[in-house]
């Protein structure tokens, strides 16, 4: 079976060094030799071993490309058997491939060094592109070809449950659910499930929000990173029980501790609670969040997680697992499906429609940039593409220059093969040298990247580069300038010494053909410029199209948020009362208009119930949805600037008692359950309880989910009402006086009252819209400077070949002069060559990019892949610099004198 | 190498083994490579890219022709071609023969090589 496969392997391989050898020979033997090497291997293959097979055909192989090139290059060898062959000088002493190669390395370093102003030039196309590729793909290839630091991260599952009959693909998982799973599954090694939350951590009598991460005991397991020093959560410590304990990130334990080894064993004060620190992960134990300070046992954080009911009915955790030897994901479906089943008839029919799901971890992590970094990456490989062109160009209009060179080393008696061996050199240092800056820059490049990227995103990515890909670069730049630099070293070494020498001192000039040669290359490299251009228009365009979305909130607004210790504010009116005082003081302030409360800011996540409607049933297809559902104060509405289409908010003193009697819905909410807005005076109820609600206003829709994302049904209750606990809330102020320098005076009035309560994220309601979308300006940031680097190249390109060109002709044109040619007449002519060039890479490229964006509508948010302002702005900007381009070598040649260039002759 | 012989010498090594493997009749491509294998002792192993080059320069030069008549014995139906000896091409070989006859014996006289080596 083996050696069937080597058989034929190494008859496909000989084969294609047939085409090696030139064609009439080719046409002659070609046949012959395929069956006489299919014999040879026929024998082989009974005589040797598999390896032995492989080797004798490796020594077919090479010798037949040796013999491949020998008979393109010197001929089949002798034709006549007179007595005198051929005179082959006679090969100094110690003549030997490494001294030939010397040689050749030593003139290639002087002619480059000879010709400062082009080495420079070709350098620097190829370190652009090399460095983009080499910095774009790091990053690319940090966080989807080798992404996560754990163990095996494509063992990894991300474990949710979905319920699509509610049109939810994530609900997130239930206690219940998670704790039958850690009994019941058989197809992960371990499973762990984590929520990240904040709590308050008092060192004297100052009070800081920290990040926490409630893990269930396995997590660090799962994850495949056990803590650096100290020791790891056991079954024992994740229980209501047990004595508070902590791990602390390595970040957390570096800044707060100074790396202190001695930590072990001390006590943290968080949320008025002693726990004890046991451990301290190590550094790359970073996701799923990268700002974690702590991670505590899910059981200490109070929403956990003994009363039965809460704990089936509420699905508010994500899931991680590593999935055991030998099971594939598909079995780790059923298995978790196999367990939730019975839940589902102990726990009630709500459950019915709640699923658990599971997916390759780093695709449900990574999943959502990956078209944008796709784009990224094709965009260095199109600017590779134009460096490499614009390489080509210079390197072919050279070759023609130093034709006479070539002409003069092969008359006095240089091979054809040595002179394209040194040709070839020469590109090779050039692209030596270019890679490696290239591969500097890049390395530059993906540093800073990594700094202006979002470290919620890329905090996790190492500032190391991939030195493979740095490889793979160089080696991609290096072969387009060794093909480049092909074309030139056959046209110059075939040319005849005779032809050359007799052109005297004069320049060749380069034949129509090398013409053409060197058009297309501008043709390409505007064509593909054309493309990115037209790629980083569209995204800017989505860009400010993002940008122009009304919120449906003011964004001047200051909010800065309030949490409070479970200690002492066990009492709901607690923590109301606390509210409201700060509440009252913020408004006393200088410049404060208003100040509102409310538990959820837009762009700040979910937290759904479901609604009944009186009298109504919802439309069949979409049953039941989740309701976004959220409090506030009254007067929240004016601070943070929502409008009323219907009514207006609710009496602020509804709730005192904890059960509301009014609410305020939104557009979206009254669309589908009425398909009108003016429903003042419906009834609502939050499903399971009891008394109904009557709606008093209803709301403009404002973006909650993203600037993108379409708004869903959602509801205000008065923030008294006992439907959420309150634990922490958010206050918006409005007024001249709503900026941040307002916060040290907020401060100061919560530390009068509680110097136990830190403030949370003070801001601008701008940053934090501008905060959702800051990941997609970095790209189209970055695409535009491809795009316009792309330009620079292609008109640089096209300019020189254009004042090339117009050197060559220099004659030609001094000859039409003479003849009663006006300059105008030259400079339109020159122009039109230019123009056509220009017109024909632009009309590729925007086919091309026609093609090409239709990828890309999933990131252009309602932009059309075909908008006509795009391709109109690229079409200008693009004939604006052909022009520019084309005008200075189209006056150079109108100002030709006939009688010097006639006289050059 | 090649590029080191004298400019006096017709025939290079694997030319010359070429025509001493048809010296027999007329062979194709493959057999021409056993051939010379048994020939060399397993001395001399070509391969096509080298046999076929020779051959190229071989029937340039006259010395070897595609032969007309196919043998029976290549009953696989393969079509292929065989390869034969020109009159020249025999003369040519045989004049090789001769001066490297000529040359060993010198070189035996001169008591380079000793006479029971030669077999």
């Amino acid at each position: 079976m083996m050696r069937a496969l080597i058989f034929g392997a190494l008859r496909r391989a000989h084969a294609a060094t047939l085409w090696l050898y030139p064609r009439d020979f080719r046409r002659a033997y070609a046949q012959d030799m395929d069956e006489t090497f299919f014999d040879l291997c026929a024998t082989e293959t009974q005589l040797r071993s598999t390896h032995g097979l492989a080797a004798s055909g490796s020594w077919y192989l090479i010798r037949a490309v040796g013999n491949g090139l020998g008979a393109r290059f010197r001929g089949t060898g002798r034709s006549s058997f007179s007595i005198s062959p051929r005179f082959d000088p006679p090969s100094r002493p110690g003549e030997t491939l490494v001294t030939n190669l010397l040689q050749d390395l030593r003139f290639a370093f002087r002619t480059v060094t000879k010709n400062p102003g082009f080495s420079l030039i070709v350098v620097g196309l190829l370190a652009v592109g090399v460095g983009a590729n080499t910095a774009i793909y790091s990053i690319f290839n940090s966080i989807y070809l080798n992404p996560v630091p754990y163990a095996e991260p494509h063992r990894l599952v991300q474990i949710d449950e979905t319920a699509p009959e509610l049109n939810l693909v994530s609900v997130g998982i239930s206690p219940a659910d998670f704790l039958a799973w850690q009994d019941g599954q058989q197809s992960l090694e371990s499973i762990a499930v984590y929520d990240g939350s904040a709590m308050n951590l008092l060192a004297g009598d100052e009070a800081t929000r920290v990040s926490t991460m409630a893990v269930t005991w396995q997590m660090a397991a799962v994850l495949g990173t056990p803590p650096l020093i100290g020791r790891d959560f056991t079954a024992d410590d994740d229980t209501d029980e047990a004595q508070p304990v902590t791990l602390l990130t390595h970040s957390m334990w570096q800044e707060r501790f100074g790396g202190d080894r001695d930590v072990i064993g001390s006590t943290l004060r968080l949320d008025e609670l002693e726990f004890t620190v046991i451990g301290v992960l190590p550094p790359d134990a970073v996701m799923p969040y990268v700002e974690t300070d702590l991670w505590v046992p899910l059981h200490q954080t109070d929403r956990c997680c003994d009363d039965p009911n809460r704990n089936a009915s509420s699905f508010w955790l994500s899931g991680i697992g590593r999935i055991a030897d030998g099971v594939t994901l598909d079995q780790v479906r059923e298995d978790l499906k196999r367990v939730h089943a019975p839940l589902v008839e102990t726990l009630g029919d709500s459950r019915e429609t709640i699923t658990p799901v599971a997916f390759p971890y780093l695709e449900a992590t990574f999943g959502d940039t990956r078209p944008v970094a796709m784009l990224l990456f094709a965009a260095v490989g199109i600017l590779l593409l134009v460096a490499c062109a614009n390489v080509g160009g210079l390197l072919l209009a050279r070759a023609t220059d130093r034709q006479r060179e070539v002409g003069l080393r092969i008359a006095i008696g240089a091979g054809r093969g040595r002179i394209i061996r040194q040709l070839l050199t020469e590109s090779a240092l050039l692209a030596g040298i270019g890679g490696t800056v290239g591969m500097l820059l890049g390395y530059l490049g993906f540093r800073g990247l990594l700094r202006i990227l979002p470290e919620s995103d890329f905090g996790w990515v190492s500032a190391s580069v991939d030195w493979r890909f740095a490889v793979f670069s160089v080696a991609v730049s290096a072969l387009a300038a060794l093909l480049f630099g092909l074309a030139p070293a056959f046209s110059a070494s075939r040319v005849s010494p005779q032809q050359a020498l007799r052109d005297g001192g004069q320049r060749t000039s380069a034949g129509p053909g090398k013409r053409r040669t060197l058009k297309s290359l501008v043709v390409a490299e505007i064509a593909l410029a054309a493309v990115l251009l037209v790629g980083s228009g569209l995204l800017l365009r989505a860009l400010q199209h993002l940008n122009d979305v009304e919120p449906g909130f003011a964004t001047d607004r200051y909010t800065v948020g309030l949490a409070l210790p479970a200690l002492g504010y066990e009492d709901r009116d607690a923590r109301t009362d606390f509210y409201d005082a700060v509440k009252t003081r913020i408004e006393s302030l200088p410049g404060v208009e208003s100040v509102g409360l409310t538990t959820r800011l837009p762009m700040e996540g979910h937290n759904g119930n479901f609604f009944d409607v009186d009298g109504g049933e919802p439309p069949e297809d979409n049953a039941n949805p989740v309701i976004l559902t959220r409090t506030a104060t009254p007067d929240y509405f004016e601070a943070i600037g929502i409008q009323f289409l219907a009514g207006s908010a609710f009496d602020a003193n509804d709730g005192r008692d904890g059960v509301a009697q009014t609410i305020v819905v939104n557009e979206a909410f009254a669309q589908h359950f009425w398909n009108r807005t003016d429903v003042v005076g419906e009834r609502v109820r939050p499903s399971g309880t009891e008394d109904w609600l009557t709606i008093v206003g209803v709301n403009r829709d404002t973006k909650h989910y993203g600037l993108d994302e379409p708004m869903r049904p959602g509801v205000f209750l008065p923030y008294r009402d006992h439907l959420q606990a309150l634990p922490s809330i958010a206050i918006a102020v409005a007024g001249p006086g709503a900026t941040v320098e307002i916060t040290p005076a907020i401060r100061e009035i919560v530390r009068e009252l509680d110097s136990g309560v830190p403030l949370v994220r003070p801001r601008i309601i701008a940053d934090l819209v501008q905060s959702s979308f800051y990941e997609r300006r970095v790209f189209t940031s970055l695409l535009g400077i491809f795009a316009t680097v792309a330009v620079l190249l292609a008109v640089t390109g096209l300019y020189s070949t254009l004042s090339y060109t117009v050197g060559q002709r220099r004659h030609e044109i001094g000859v039409r002069m003479a003849l009663g040619a006006r300059s105008a007449e030259v400079q339109r002519a020159i122009l039109r060559d230019g123009a056509a060039v220009a017109g024909l890479g632009l009309v590729i490229g925007l086919v091309l990019s026609a093609f090409a964006t239709q990828a890309m509508s999933s990131v252009l948010f309602g932009i059309q892949p075909l908008d006509a302002v795009t391709y109109a702005s690229v079409v200008a900007v693009l004939a604006t610099a052909a022009v520019l381009a084309n005008w200075l070598p189209a006056r150079r040649a109108s100002r030709t004198d006939p009688t010097s260039a006639l006289r050059a002759e | 190498m090649s590029k080191e012989q004298p400019a006096a010498t017709p025939l290079r090594p694997i030319e010359f083994y070429v025509l001493l493997g048809l010296v027999q009749g007329e062979l194709h491509g493959y057999a021409i490579i056993q051939r010379t294998a048994e020939q060399s002792n397993g001395r001399v192993r070509l391969d096509p890219g080298t046999l076929y080059r020779a051959i190229a320069r071989l029937r340039q030069a006259g010395l070897l022709e595609e032969a007309e008549r196919k043998p029976a014995e290549d009953a696989a139906g393969r079509p292929r071609r065989y390869y034969a000896l020109t009159r020249e091409g025999r003369n040519v070989a045989e004049i090789e023969a001769r001066r490297l006859a000529d040359l060993t014996r010198d070189a035996v006289a001169a008591g380079l090589l000793d006479k029971a080596e030669l077999g």
